[in-house]
């Protein structure tokens, strides 16, 4: 199923810049699944704060459905 | 120059109004950190009419904030004056109505709860997630209401933690606090300076409205990304297990104060806290250090450069030493130069 992915920022890198793409991910592949297939570790880059989908923070095992969009956040630190 | 005159434009906008503003003028506002964020919401607080700011930050000025520091001038980074006392001086003079208390110290365990007790609101301008850990902790624990806003190279975001029952908690949003080091910095990342006018002026607004009780206060995320023409509100979830909000546990608050140091943000230097705090002897030291470097004192700092070593010294024995690649390199010059 098509899976729509929005880089918001920093997270671009990850993903050579592109900010945004659509992917062809298998059945109940999870949020973190789904991004592994992109290259992106969830738990170890240290651009990634968290991925949201349909504009709700999701927990990384979340299930994907046809028509989720997701969008992946970087941590926003500075003053 | 006294009340209605000078806030007509305000008090106009239906928004507010004359209930509006009164409520301004009692109101207490904590800002920690007094950088780029910081310094815009300050600015517009003091403006704004707010009846107290107290303005927390525990350095200096230097040449590269001024890009995006807005109340700073080139002297006072040629002097390296405090950043607290220099917003403040300047503040005093937009709006002497308002009362400032400026607050040279590093937040942490040991004084955040006096710092935050008394306030309305909190409001983050703090550049590092140990800090926020800790402002969320004893905000939740005091059920005082603070907006996170935090920004780098193009990019920012800033949520409204309002200690309602439902609401989530900044751990909720961060469950595991980044190792120092584990996220880009400052320096790697770089910053330009419409994201944190953006994002200090979202935070100043949402304060404008949580103090006048408007019931437009937002309860989502919001990241902006001025590079990327985003913006992005995103609904966070109350966990259910999490360890502040759900079980109120206050680990960082809680955790025993030791002497500490730690990476400043923007900088290749290091902030050493001593366990006990205690006047520094600037007279003795001034003497001592003199025959080791150049060494310049003023009523905030007391500076020295010599043979490799630089570093800055605050009256109340804190430190931040320059130039060093980690915290072992930092301790050491503090325990040969400043001692203890
Ligand atoms: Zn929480």
């Amino acid at each position: 199923m098509e899976i729509a992915f929005k880089f918001i920022g920093m997270t671009k890198s990850l993903v050579d810049g592109k900010a945004e793409l659509t992917l062809d991910v298998p059945e109940n592949c999870t949020v973190e699944e789904s991004l592994g297939i992109l290259g992106i570790d969830c738990r170890t880059t240290k651009q990634f704060h968290f991925a949201a989908v349909n504009d709700k923070k999701s927990e990384l095992e979340r299930i994907l459905q046809p028509g989720d969009s997701v969008k992946v956040f970087p941590r926003s630190f500075g003053g | 120059m006294t009340g209605k005159e000078r806030y007509k434009r305000q008090i106009t906008f239906e928004g507010i109004g004359e209930a509006g503003q009164k409520k301004l003028s009692e109101a207490r506002v904590c800002i920690i950190g007094t950088g780029a964020l910081g310094t815009i919401i300050a600015n517009s607080l003091c403006r704004s009419g707010v009846g107290f700011l107290r303005l927390v930050d525990r350095d200096y000025i230097e040449e590269t904030n001024l890009q995006r520091q807005t109340l700073f001038t080139e002297w006072d980074a040629s002097e390296n004056r405090p950043k607290a006392i220099a917003a403040a001086d300047h503040l005093s003079k937009v709006n002497s109505e308002v009362q400032i208390e400026p607050i040279v110290d590093d937040a942490n365990a040991s004084n955040i709860e006096r710092l935050i007790k008394d306030a309305d609101l909190i409001l983050d301008g703090v550049d590092n997630f140990e800090t926020r850990f800790l402002i969320n902790e004893a905000c939740h624990k005091h059920k005082i209401r603070w907006i996170y806003g935090g920004a780098a190279a193009s990019g920012g975001a800033t949520m409204n933690f309002l200690q309602e029952d439902d609401a989530p908690c900044f751990r909720c949003l961060m469950p595991e606090m980044p190792e120092p080091g584990a996220y880009p910095t400052c320096n790697t990342a770089g910053v330009v300076n419409p994201i944190t006018g953006i994002i200090a002026s979202y935070e100043t607004a949402e304060a404008l409205k949580i103090l006048t009780g408007a019931e437009s206060v937002s309860r989502r995320y919001l990241a902006v990304d001025v590079w990327d023409n985003l913006s992005e509100y995103i609904d966070i979830e109350k966990n259910p297990d999490c360890p502040v909000c759900a079980h109120r546990r206050y680990e960082t608050l809680d955790s025993p104060f030791s002497s500490y140091a730690a990476a400043l943000c923007g900088q290749d230097s290091w902030q050493i806290v001593p366990e006990n705090r205690r006047a520094a002897d600037f007279d003795a030291l001034s003497a001592r250090l003199g025959r080791l470097g150049e060494v310049k004192t003023s009523k905030f700092l007391l500076r020295f450069r010599g043979d490799g070593v630089s570093f800055k010294l605050f009256p109340d024995g804190r430190a931040m030493i320059d130039e060093v690649k980690d915290e072992v390199a930092a301790r050491k010059i503090y325990a040969e130069y400043i001692g203890q």
